[in-house]
């Protein structure tokens, strides 16, 4: 769910930015640290990727499709700081460039989907990596939680009352979690059949 | 052809296009500032007001900039439906009075009516250049220019391996459509990244090294 | 203009299948060769190995300097590598940011950069579009950028990957044109066998990674047995039975 502006309070806004503006800041220092160059071309050219699937309506049974976020895919492939990097440059074109959530509400946008979805979600999977169930479990988690905080902020902006839309809110996006889950592990399973030596380069 | 679409008329002349990258993207943050905080500051009745004085200035650089106001207009609308969400949810509690559902709606317009005239009287590039001279990390501009650049090289890709998996045909049943998706993303994630390689072999080869960055 | 010598290079792919074999090869300062063959042959392997981007065995001597880990960063500034995919070689925000990459590397400032770029773009007409990403550009139009980042770098030796694949007519015509005008070494590598014998006064003809015969494509173009022998096809202009005609 990418939050448009206009929704969120002055004081969800300021404290959202300042989390995410932190986040970034120390996972851009800390790549500068450890990335090399030859390694500039590679993360570009996979966000781009990861910014068209974002785009991309991804069909789903019964004529409908959802919108995949991509975020547990490219930090497995990537770990998670570059996947937080790509994350946080798709959600900010995706705001220019497609309207798809404000400016002002990137802060939200980016704890939403990329803290949670490239820390906490590749952290879930992490605890038993190379599984299957780990990958669903934790995009599961992952995508529930974002849509708990959307909520929260929402909430603590007036705009959004819990008793109202949460238990729908939740069960929706643990659906979409779930399915992004599958097709998540769907995409590994192909690239560790064509070209494996992918999957290696989270180191 | 030309996948211009986004910046369908960030290259066109008038007085809007020729500020400055610079006081444009400050006009910008300002005028969202402004939103945000003006109608938090007052009542809903004097917020609206304030909307429509700023509302005022947008129009007047909108007719400046020559960008068509239905095509503005069209492409802010689609903000609508999370607004409608929020109005709904909000409704179903009776929460809101229909002084702030309005005020709803008019901020969110007006944000995104505010990102829709830069964008369209200013280069993709431009705004990305200012960002780093305002100290963006450079990594991130970095990232965000090949995101930029090859969006739509993949694009047309994925309209191909479509074509090429014969996904035209509907009759595909869901289970398979969605395991001929995957594939479809999986073999484009390979493909960018072969292309990164080959665009790492391209700048080696003009003297790319460790040191240059 | 720089002049090449190959001794004995092979190289051998991930699995172990050989793309090179034994490959000896003597270009002298301001030859223009073609490197002609089936898919597969190992053209794009030769073009790379010249280039130093793949580990091969043997020896590759650019104006007597032998390629190395050490040397080829200076030996790379002489040279330019057109890829097959100009998509590949234009990664920058803006054309003008393409043609200007890696000047830098090769001592100029950034004034004598931007001087350089400005008039390699206008010498393939397309300096109305400096401030564009390459993605706004035409498919023809992008194969000019990637020949503008030849001209501006000045590259004493050039080697072309399939240069007018997917181009049109006329697009490929603005290509000959403007090939013809570049100066030094050439080696073009190509399944466009009437764009040899316009261009090119010698050829390579390449099968299994080894040379079959070298020499002058309208003698070798010629041979129709020698051509079918290696999924090639004598070239329209030069057949004396015409495959099929109106």
């Amino acid at each position: 769910m990418h939050i448009p502006d206009g929704f969120l309070s002055p004081t969800v806004t300021t404290a959202t930015l300042a989390v995410s503006g932190m986040a970034l800041a120390a996972n851009v220092k800390a790549l500068n640290r450890d990335i090399k160059a030859e390694q500039i071309p590679l993360m570009g050219v996979l966000a781009s990727f990861v910014f068209l699937v974002q785009l991309f309506s991804f069909p789903i049974l019964g004529g409908t499709s959802i919108h995949l976020t991509g975020a547990l895919l490219i930090s497995i492939i990537l770990g998670p700081r570059a996947g937080f990097i790509i994350m946080s440059a798709s959600l900010i074109v995706l705001a220019l460039l497609f309207q798809h959530g404000g400016i002002l509400s990137l802060g939200a946008n980016i704890l939403n989907m990329g803290i949670v979805g490239c820390f906490i979600g590749w952290g879930i999977y992490h605890l038993i990596p190379g599984q299957s169930i780990s990958i669903v479990m934790a995009s599961i988690f992952a995508s529930v939680l974002a849509a708990f905080l959307a909520a929260v902020e929402l909430a603590s902006s007036d705009m959004f009352v819990f008793s109202t839309g949460l238990k729908s809110m939740l069960i929706i996006y643990s659906i979409t979690g779930l399915i992004e889950g599958v097709i998540t592990v769907s995409i590994i399973g192909f690239i560790k059949r064509i070209k494996p030596e992918i999957m290696e380069l989270g180191s | 052809m030309n996948h211009g679409f986004l910046e369908d008329h960030a290259f066109l002349n008038s007085p809007v296009h020729r500020l400055s990258p610079k006081s444009k993207l400050s006009a910008v943050f300002l005028m969202l500032t402004l939103i945000l905080i003006l109608t938090h500051l007052f009542q809903p009745a004097l917020s609206i007001q304030i909307m429509f004085a700023l509302a005022g200035i947008l129009a007047v650089f909108t007719f400046l900039s020559r960008v068509p106001l239905r095509f503005l207009l069209l492409r802010s609308s689609l903000v609508l439906p999370f607004s409608g969400f929020v109005i709904l949810v909000n409704s179903l509690s009776g929460t809101m009075d229909p002084f702030q559902i309005l005020l709803v709606l008019t901020r969110s317009i007006l944000s995104v009516f505010t990102i829709l005239l830069l964008i369209s009287t200013t280069p993709f590039q431009q705004i990305l250049t200012q960002l780093s001279r305002w100290k963006f990390p450079g990594l991130l501009v970095m990232v965000i220019a090949f995101m930029y650049r090859y969006f739509f090289v993949l694009a047309k890709e994925i309209k191909s391996l479509e074509k090429g998996v014969g996904m035209r045909s509907s009759k595909l049943g869901g289970w398979q459509r969605m395991k001929t998706y995957a594939n479809i993303l999986g073999m484009l994630l390979i493909r960018s990244y072969e292309r990164s390689e080959r665009i790492h072999q391209a700048m080696e080869m003009r003297g790319f090294s460790e040191e240059s960055l | 203009m720089s002049e090449l010598t190959l001794h004995n290079v092979s190289f051998h792919y991930g699995d172990g299948s050989l793309a090179l074999q034994s490959i000896e090869m003597n270009l002298k300062s301001g030859e223009r060769i073609a490197l002609v063959g089936p898919n597969g042959a190992g053209k794009t392997s030769l073009l790379m190995a010249i280039a130093g981007l793949i580990k091969y065995s043997g020896d590759v001597l650019i104006d007597g300097v032998r390629l190395s880990d050490k040397s080829k960063h200076e030996i790379r500034k002489k040279m330019s590598f057109v890829f097959q995919n100009p998509d590949e070689m234009l990664f920058m925000p803006t054309v003008m940011e393409d043609v200007c990459f890696g000047l830098d590397s090769l001592g100029l400032s950034a004034e004598a950069a931007n001087a350089a770029a400005r008039a390699a773009l206008s010498a393939v007409s397309l300096s109305d579009f400096e401030g564009r990403s390459a993605h706004h550009l035409s498919y023809g139009e992008r194969r000019r950028v990637t020949l503008a980042t030849v001209l501006a770098r000045q590259s004493t030796l050039t080697l072309f990957d399939e240069p007018t694949r997917e181009l049109d007519p006329f697009g490929r015509r603005q290509f000959i044109d403007l090939f013809q005008g570049m100066a030094g070494t050439m080696i073009l590598a190509t399944h466009d066998l009437e764009l040899v014998l316009e261009t090119c006064p010698r050829m390579i003809l390449l099968d299994a990674g080894r040379i079959i015969t070298q020499g002058d494509p309208r003698t070798i173009l010629a041979d129709a047995a020698l051509m079918k022998a290696h999924r090639l096809e004598v070239p329209h202009s030069l057949s004396t039975h015409p495959h099929g005609h109106y």
